[in-house]
């Protein structure tokens, strides 16, 4: 039951800056998703939080009390790290109970709590096991019951599904929505896959080269991203890039030239991004493309399109209903929902329309 | 290599059965020596068939009659010196190692480099100054003197490096998060994961005190500070008399037995030690 300021947060190591001024306010119980490339510095901002980084700069407080300088024992967190970190030498039971024993609770309170828990997480028959006897899926949940066990203010998860196979990481990242939303504790958690990121965080923070890019909900940050960064890292399969030509009366990609849409107001050199499910069926519509199909991929519920065009470097990706007919080599022609087209200034990146 | 070739087998069985021979014949001649009595070991041929001397030999040893201390004596000593040695050396080594991994401080790899440089450095070459401190500090013939010298060890403090190097570091993090104290981490985490390897070394290390030679012929001048290892050389210079060769290959086979009996006893845990990887 707690919130999070983190206020103008720097961390340098020797001359390298990887944090540059990040602000993220937490409310109370929510889920916080850091989500960006590997070396954004996601990881670092959580182990600042945890405190087993220093802080360079800035301020992190939890409560309105400022832990800058606490330990990490005393700022009321529990970590599941990527690669769970259990005590191989303990077994599940002195796993979760080894906090307790060091904050010297008594026996039967810790007994009770290490119970209960474990029947919460239906770890129960595991107790007297060791870790290296467990399945994945299984330490994961261990990991996540000596998180829960301390009854932490604060849960920060380190990747942690990133060990996993595909099928036990959709269940596990669902079933610790569901605990965090049942525990109600507020929860900062660090992925890099957009996916995770997407289905779990109540806000959405993407992070570039140590900045905070764009904080949300996820539904804001696909459908209003703020420029060609999170536009492109949030959405699977990624946003389509398209460079074009604006002027008074026309925007020209390659050698074709539509309509300016009346929202376009800038002139110059900009960049078009659409989103591959955003094309559009629909004949009538302007702004259409042909090219020749490079590659199929075929989901199932939908197959994706690799479309060559002539006016552009990069092959468009269009995401298309399962009973399209396509083989490669196949000249095929795609419409863009003009009413679903993002435009970035192609020098700042930022998002204009 | 599972294979079958009649001749391959038969050379390296005969390879095989050679060394085997060739380690044990004189440890059956120790045997052998050692159950008969001074007056048929000085006449040629050498018994091959032991004798039924044995027990009163063993008895001879025990009094300490004939020559320095009783057999009692010196093996004590002897177990005493391997023991502080070994468990000084684990204690001393696996702290400093700890320190080493575990600790940002100035200098940090210019200890280690310091104490992985000791590594070349031989007890026989550091002998005479350390005789000279051991001797100003009065602890000629005594335990300290006999053990404390050959405590300090590089290559133990090397190799629990070298594990504690493989624990993840994630461990001191939960650990941190769980609110446990460097000690307390160092007690509950490190030493419990590198149990297989404190083993291993014990036994590399008993042994090696054990039979450690030259620096307890240097410190002690009471035969009953003798170790049994040293008290055969001292057997064997026993003034003028013809060399009780019964007696010295009784002791010798009694000083070899704890050495043999720690082998087999951690064998399991000492190759588990050296090969171990399950972290």
């Amino acid at each position: 039951m707690s919130t999070i300021n983190i206020q103008q947060l720097k961390k340098s190591y020797q001359n390298t800056q990887v944090i540059h001024g990040v602000d993220i306010d937490i409310n109370d119980g929510e889920f916080v998703v850091l989500v960006g490339p590997s070396g954004c510095g996601k990881s670092t901002l959580l182990r600042m939080v945890a405190g087993l980084e220093s802080i360079t700069e800035g301020e992190i407080k939890i409560d309105d009390t400022v832990v800058n300088d606490l330990e990490p024992k005393d700022r009321g967190i529990a970590m599941v790290f990527q690669n769970y970190a259990l005590y191989p030498h303990m077994s599940v039971y002195d796993n979760m109970a080894y906090g307790l024993k060091l904050m010297k609770l008594p026996k039967d309170e810790i007994e009770k709590r290490v119970q209960d828990v474990a029947k919460l997480l239906q770890i129960e028959e595991y107790l007297t096991r060791r870790p290296s006897n467990l399945s994945g899926g299984q330490r994961q949940r261990v990991a996540m019951g000596r998180a829960i066990v301390r009854n932490p203010k604060v849960f920060l998860f380190d990747e942690p599904l990133s060990n996993l196979d595909a099928k036990l990481r959709v269940q596990m990242r669902m079933q610790i929505k569901t605990l965090q939303n049942k525990l109600g504790v507020t929860t900062i958690y660090v992925t890099h896959d957009q996916v995770e990121a997407m289905t779990m965080a109540d806000k959405l923070v993407v992070l570039k080269d140590g900045i905070a890019a764009q904080i949300g909900t996820p539904m804001e940050i696909y459908d209003d991203p703020k420029n060609q960064f999170v536009a492109g890292f949030i959405g699977s399969p990624s946003m389509n890039f398209i460079s074009c030509e604006v002027t008074d009366e026309t925007i020209t990609i390659g050698e074709q030239s539509f309509p300016r849409p009346a929202s376009v107001s800038q002139r110059g050199t900009l960049t078009m991004g659409v989103r591959p499910e955003h094309f559009s069926t629909d004949e009538n519509n302007p702004y259409s493309f042909s090219g020749t199909v490079q590659m199929v991929e075929k989901l199932g519920a939908s197959i994706l399109l690799y479309i060559h065009c002539d006016s552009m470097e990069q092959p468009l990706v269009v995401e298309c209903e399962n009973t399209v007919a396509a083989n490669i080599g196949d000249t095929f022609k795609v419409h863009i929902d003009d009413k679903k087209m993002y435009f970035f200034d192609a020098k700042t990146e930022q998002r204009i329309y | 290599m599972i294979e079958n070739r009649p001749i391959t087998t038969f050379v390296s069985h005969t390879v095989l059965i050679l060394g085997v021979a060739l380690i044990v014949f004189p440890i059956w001649v120790m045997i052998v020596a050692s159950t008969h009595d001074a007056l048929r070991l000085t006449q040629v041929p050498l018994p091959l068939l032991p004798g039924d001397q044995f027990w009163i030999n063993l008895k001879l040893l025990f009094s300490g009659k004939e020559f320095g201390a009783p057999i009692h004596l010196t093996l004590l000593n002897s177990l005493v010196m391997a023991l502080a040695i070994s468990f000084g050396k684990i204690v001393i080594s696996i702290i400093s190692a700890f320190a080493i991994v575990y600790f940002k401080f100035r200098f940090r790899m210019f200890f280690f480099w310091m104490i992985f440089l000791t590594l070349m450095l031989p007890v026989e070459v550091r002998i005479l100054p350390t005789y000279e401190v051991i001797a100003n500090f009065g602890m000629l013939d005594s335990y300290i003197g006999l053990s404390v010298p050959l405590i300090a060890s590089a290559t133990a403090t090397f190799m629990f490096r070298q594990t504690f190097l493989t624990i993840p570091d994630e461990l001191m993090e939960a650990s941190r998060i769980d609110g446990a104290s460097p000690m307390r981490f160092f007690i509950d985490v490190v030493v419990p994961m590198s149990r297989t390897n404190i083993a291993a070394l014990f036994v590399i290390l008993f042994i090696f005190g054990w039979n450690q030679y030259l620096w307890p012929l240097l410190v002690t001048t009471d035969p009953d500070m003798y170790t049994v290892v040293m008290s055969i050389k001292q057997m064997l210079e026993s003034g003028e008399s013809e060399p009780v060769w019964h007696l010295i290959m009784l002791t010798a086979l009694i000083a070899m037995l704890p050495p043999i009996l720690v082998v087999i006893f951690m064998q399991k845990i000492f190759v588990k030690g050296l090969t171990d990887s399950e972290k």
